[in-house]
């Protein structure tokens, strides 16, 4: 256990010390298995895992949904998606903000990235709650949380990587991801309504608009609707496995991207492939690496010792009390790693302790894809934060974080909401089967 | 001028790897379609797109490696560079030096075993030893952007798209 320990905490310092999350993860695993198996093991075990991981047909999914979500994001649909909220929501007090929840999560649904979603709402949002004098705190708050969205509604990377390590079905855990999205976008609208209740000054109301003109104003979002049916529909029915739902969103995307004319040129469209490619080749380095680093954990026996004060006569920590702690572990994690690191690091680790408890692994992968979330917006990193004060770098990282105090407090409610009604992830994924 | 050739082949991985991705998409798109209208799917389209995803995988790679773009935690990179400026992105350089070339030892050996043992595809039957040896080849083309990455530092983003 301690050699492990020793090992998660070299991993730490090397990260903090400027090497890449990928190296720091293979430099502790290889080392941690020379020493436990000698050199010759190591390298067995890197070079095999390395092809296997390169080449393994179910994370395909990942580069095909990357690419999905890069035609998305060039297509320009954040403003008609924006639009179509404000249309509806803008008259209300705080109704910008709401707006860009709405947004958020519409442009999460076939964006899947939480750093894209928070960038482009970003652009889009800012300057209409600029112009309606919405306080700064709670435009960027608002902005920042409702990115977060990208990971938790499908489709989403961090999902694939979570059901690869624990072995789950990808579509199922997509399809459980569909509920707590939208309890969360729920929690947020709600806390944007007691906000503006409490303090209407944050976020006054805009002028309405005709109620043809709402519904005019709401055409442009039907196609990105019908991409996230296909999509998910393809999967939940079974008619298409989530590499082939991938596919067709990847393509599905395009076509709606050339009718909205972008992607007429080859420059364009080499932009996104290359794109596609970099961010595929960044998450994948991670990804087998980290996958060496459990190994040699796993050669440790820290997983199984864990399983043994969870189980049996013995057992010395119940599973709630396991789960919160790997909860804690992860937020405090979630403050400087970003969200593959937590996943490949923590999940090998605990892994056996649930499955010997009988956890479902599609419930806790939506819990913890929760925290890993809530690591975007809490201090000091806050991915999503830094993102928001990149487009917006007149307001202060003090007054971004204020503002998304509230939302915090939303995400943990959430949490605490499917931890105690576990049917909210898990309802959808069981009338799959 | 030393960099004239790192760069070209950089830019030509850029190229393969966007064609292999949206070969992948549109392969996959294909076989569905031959599977629900024409009841015959494309043969090893699975196989076809593992071999696919090691292209891109490593192709990217190349990119990522001469752009200093792997994922860091930067938390502390301000402070690290006023107590030792420099600090931060030689840790980086070095750490993608005794990586890389680590990771080029392994796949050595695993494409050595590829063609020792004769491995194949399970369904198409292709060579193993030859997407062995062109990850193999890929991964020194990593190596060669190594100088380009000592002297930009991370995150230097140069490649045309």
């Amino acid at each position: 256990m301690t050699l492990a320990l020793i090992g998660i905490a070299v991993v730490l310092v090397l990260s903090v010390l400027g090497v890449p999350l990928a190296f720091a993860t293979l430099f502790v695993g290889v080392a941690g298995i020379t020493y436990l198996r000698g050199f010759d093991a190591a390298v067995g075990i890197t070079g095999q895992w390395i092809m296997e991981s390169s080449m393994n047909y179910g994370l395909s999914v990942v580069p095909l949904f990357i690419l999905m979500g890069a035609f998305i994001h060039r297509s320009g649909i954040s403003e008609e998606l924006y639009d179509a909220s404000y249309a509806w929501l803008g008259h209300f007090r705080g109704g910008l903000a709401m707006a860009t929840v709405f947004a958020c999560a519409g442009f999460a649904a076939v964006c899947g990235s939480s750093l894209a979603t928070a960038a482009t709402m970003g652009r889009v949002a800012m300057p209409p709650m600029r112009k309606f004098n919405y306080s700064d705190a709670l435009s960027t708050g608002t902005i920042a949380a409702g990115g977060t969205l990208g990971i938790m509604i499908p489709p989403s990377v961090p999902m694939v990587i979570y059901a690869i390590i624990v072995s789950a079905d990808i579509g199922a855990l997509f399809i459980a991801g569909i509920l707590p999205g939208l309890l969360l976008v729920s929690l947020f609208l709600i806390s944007i309504v007691i906000l503006v209740r409490f303090r209407p000054e944050l976020g006054p109301a805009a002028e309405p608009l005709p109620i043809p003109e709402r519904f005019r104003k709401s055409l442009g979002v039907y196609p990105v609707i019908g991409l996230f049916v296909i999509v998910l529909g393809g999967i939940y029915s079974g008619v298409f496995t989530p590499t082939e739902s991938a596919a067709v969103g990847a393509v599905g995307a395009y076509v709606f991207a050339m009718a909205r004319g972008h992607m007429r040129s080859w420059a364009q469209l080499m932009g996104v492939l290359g794109e596609t490619v970099r961010t595929t080749a960044m998450i994948f380095a991670i990804l087998f690496c980290g996958l060496i680093m459990a190994q040699f954990v796993n050669l440790t026996g820290l997983p199984f010792e864990l399983v043994d004060l969870v189980t049996g006569d013995g057992a010395v920590i119940s599973a709630t009390a396991l789960i919160i702690g790997i909860c804690i572990i992860c937020v405090i994690m979630g403050m400087i790693f970003e969200a593959l690191g937590i996943l490949l690091l923590v999940v090998p680790v605990f892994l056996p302790s649930l499955e010997a408890l009988g956890v479902d692994m599609i419930w806790f992968g939506i819990l913890i894809i929760l925290v890993v979330e809530l690591g975007l917006i809490t201090p000091p990193i806050g991915m999503n934060v830094f993102t928001v004060k990149a487009v917006v770098p007149d307001v202060p990282l003090t007054r971004i974080f204020a503002g998304v105090l509230p939302f915090i407090v939303a995400m943990v409610l959430g949490l605490v909401l499917i931890f105690v009604l576990p049917g909210i992830a898990t309802w959808l994924p069981n009338l799959m089967r | 001028m030393f960099d004239t050739i790192p760069k070209a082949l950089a830019n030509a991985c850029l190229w393969l790897g966007g064609i292999c991705m949206a070969l992948m998409a549109v392969m996959t798109v294909t076989d569905i379609f031959m599977r629900y209208v024409f009841l015959s799917p494309l043969p090893g389209t699975s196989e076809h797109t593992q071999l696919l995803m090691a292209v891109i995988v490593f192709t990217g790679l190349v990119l990522v490696t001469r752009e200093g773009t792997h994922i860091v935690v930067s938390l502390f990179e301000g402070p690290l560079d006023r107590m030792a400026p420099g600090l931060f992105g030689r840790v980086y350089f070095v750490s993608n030096v005794i990586g890389l070339a680590f990771i080029t030892y392994a796949m050595t050996l695993v494409t050595r075993d590829m063609y020792e043992f004769e491995e194949e595809t399970l369904v198409m039957s292709y060579p193993l030893v030859y997407i062995g040896g062109f990850v193999m080849l890929l991964l020194v083309l990593c190596m060669l952007q190594l100088p380009y990455l000592a002297k930009s530092g991370p995150s230097g983003h140069d490649v045309q798209e």
